[in-house]
């Protein structure tokens, strides 16, 4: 199975910050999209599991070439990295594009990415990068198996432990979800980073289309601000019930209660409606 | 004839109910169309009883497109569906909930589209009269405000946080409008739909918890344990309950471990200090027992009850070994 690997270049998530006197971000510093380990990972796995081959891609400028080392590192076949122009001031759709464009020479049954990137987190990316592809996608997976039908088996994660499994028909794009897989731990100047140290990253400079098509535009980043939901006016409350409301005293009425234990336990089963309803 | 706005929620069901996030998107439709001037619809794909359209109603929605189906469908097949009934019914916005199944289908909306989708979005307001949804990066550090380059209609998903329930006093019976299932055989197809078993399920997926602290003793971790079978919920606890080897590192709870969203929390012997307490804030019930009447965890409980908690959960497992009996 020949699978490719769409990493992210992000700012560290952990270390980026919003300066509200300068009114921008500050301490961008460019690591690989935390959910990208796992993408690797789960390629690696796939590869290991059905053979082929896996190639690592990622767009960017040349900064991205250390995600792309580390990637090799970790065992891929290849890596290589896209490079455009004018990326900046484009919007996922676009990037999306570009990718499509940078992955049309290069065979793929599978292509991987992030279910949802760390720093914009939108969702997007893997429908798409299906969309220009002209594929099938599946998104939000936690598991990939290849099956006894053509295609591949993918479980779907869904809220509260809940599951669903697709098939699902090749050649395809996945978005993983966390949880997908365990990155390795590669030693340093063992054999597999060593060959991996002899691979170098190619570079494909890729010719934008000209009819290339932005769909959102940012307009402005700024400190960030919960909604204000309906019901709360936070401006009539106090500076000690606004620090009550922060800490989740205020609001739904609150009972002690100090009977017998079972009391107590019958007190319980009412008030969680353990009685009523099959948990 | 002048086309009415609208702005169209998209409503997760399951089985025979609606989901909270339903009732919240409902919510998230009529505060919209308040703000564009239009007017709320949802879109559902099951059948829907009078009971359903009853709860919309109540929260305000005046329109309701429905699919009637009984059975699970694979995300392509609605996706497909609701880009057919857009492009014949022009919504001016289609709203997602920020949850996997929500934000597959409106990515795939978009993409059939060709629009964007902008998610995980906490606010929407206008500029120079064109519609920006304004939507939080690197976790919630910043905001970006992002408007569309597009013609309606305007996709984003509703980040959970920003998302409430909230009944408004509506005299209009929504209007029920039928829409096709799309025809286009899936290249996506649902196989089954399973759930984790109990001892392997992640505690942020959990929908009811249990917590132990220094208050527990591992002796009696499996009068706790016998609790967390009867309800179906996962063992957590605090990080002293970590290092004192009753629950693995991956079922703490808190600021240094995971983060609580579950509809119950019953906390046993744990007193609520504040790096604990910081990850149980959006749990919708918490139940604390703690012998200790001061313990701050009593601030925070719904309901709190002084006593012991291994002679209050020993009588609560036995009314449970009851009603269970009863009903079966």
């Amino acid at each position: 199975m020949k699978i490719i690997a769409c990493l992210k270049m992000v700012a560290d998530p952990d270390i980026a910050a919003f300066d509200v006197q300068k009114n921008e971000l500050t301490d961008l510093y460019p690591v690989m999209d935390p959910i990208g380990h796992q993408v690797l990972e789960a390629g690696l796995q796939l590869r290991e599991a059905s053979g082929g081959r896996l190639t690592a891609v990622c767009l960017g400028d040349a900064t991205a070439e250390a995600i792309l080392h580390y990637a090799l590192h970790q065992g891929t076949d290849a890596a290589i990295r896209l490079s455009a122009d004018e990326l900046a001031d484009t919007d996922t759709w676009a990037r999306a594009q570009t990718i499509a464009k940078g992955l049309s020479g290069t065979p793929y049954d599978l292509v991987l990415t992030g279910a949802a990137s760390a720093d914009s987190g939108s969702s997007y990316m893997p429908a798409a990068l299906a969309a220009h592809l002209t594929l099938p996608f599946s998104t939000h997976i936690v598991d990939i198996r290849r099956s006894e039908s053509p295609g591949v088996t993918v479980v779907k994660k869904l809220p509260h432990g809940k599951r669903e499994t697709y098939n699902l028909d090749l050649p395809a794009v996945i978005g993983c979800a966390p949880g997908i897989s365990i990155p390795r731990y590669v030693a340093p100047f063992g054999r597999v980073y060593r060959q991996g140290e002899q691979k170098a990253v190619q570079t494909l400079a890729v010719e934008l289309p000209p009819e290339r098509t932005v769909l959102t535009r940012t307009v402005d980043v700024m400190a960030s601000k919960p909604r204000v939901k309906a019901g709360i006016n936070i401006t009539a409350l106090s500076m000690a019930d606004r620090m009550k409301m922060m800490r989740g005293e205020l609001g739904t009425k609150k009972e002690v209660f100090t009977g017998s234990p079972d009391e107590a336990a019958r007190k319980i089963m009412r008030h969680a409606q353990l009685d009523s309803t099959d948990k | 004839m002048v086309m009415v706005k609208e702005v169209w929620s998209f409503l997760e069901t399951e089985g025979d109910s609606l989901l909270d996030t339903a009732v919240s998107m409902a919510t998230e439709a009529k505060r919209a169309a308040r703000i564009f001037h239009a007017q709320p619809a949802g879109v559902i794909f099951s059948e829907i009883p009078e009971e359903f359209i009853d709860k919309l109603q109540s929260y305000g929605l005046e329109k309701l497109y429905c699919c009637r189906q009984d059975l699970p469908l694979a995300p392509e097949i609605i996706a497909q569906s609701i880009q057919t009934a857009a492009l014949d019914q022009a919504p001016q916005f289609i709203l997602f909930a920020d949850t996997s199944l929500s934000a597959d289908i409106g990515a795939r909306v978009a993409a059939g589209l060709l629009r964007g989708f902008i998610s995980p979005c906490t606010d929407f307001s206008t500029e120079a009269e064109a519609p920006i949804a304004r939507k939080s990066i690197y976790g919630g550090k910043a905001d970006a405000l992002i408007a569309w380059t597009t013609p309606p209609p305007y996709l984003a998903g509703v980040a959970l946080e920003a998302l409430e329930s909230r009944t408004v006093s509506n005299d209009v019976r929504p209007e029920v409008v039928d829409i096709p299932l799309s025809p286009l055989p899936p290249r996506n197809r649902l196989e089954r739909s399973w759930a984790v078993d109990l001892s392997e399920l992640d505690l942020t997926e959990a929908t009811v918890a249990i917590g132990v602290g220094k208050g527990v003793h591992p002796n009696q971790m499996p009068i706790v344990e016998q609790l967390a079978e009867r309800i179906k919920g996962v063992v957590g606890g605090t990080r002293i309950a970590v290092y004192d080897g009753l629950i693995p590192h991956e079922r703490q709870i808190g600021t240094t471990g995971k983060w609580l969203d579950c509809d119950l929390y019953i906390a046993l012997g744990i007193s609520g200090a504040p790096q604990h307490v910081m990850g149980i804030k959006s749990v919708k019930k918490i139940i604390a027992i703690n012998i200790a009447k001061e313990a701050p965890i009593f601030k925070f409980a719904h309901l709190g009850v002084v006593n012991d908690w291994q002679e209050v959960i020993e009588h609560l497992n036995e009314l449970l070994k009851i009603a269970t009996e009863k009903a079966a």
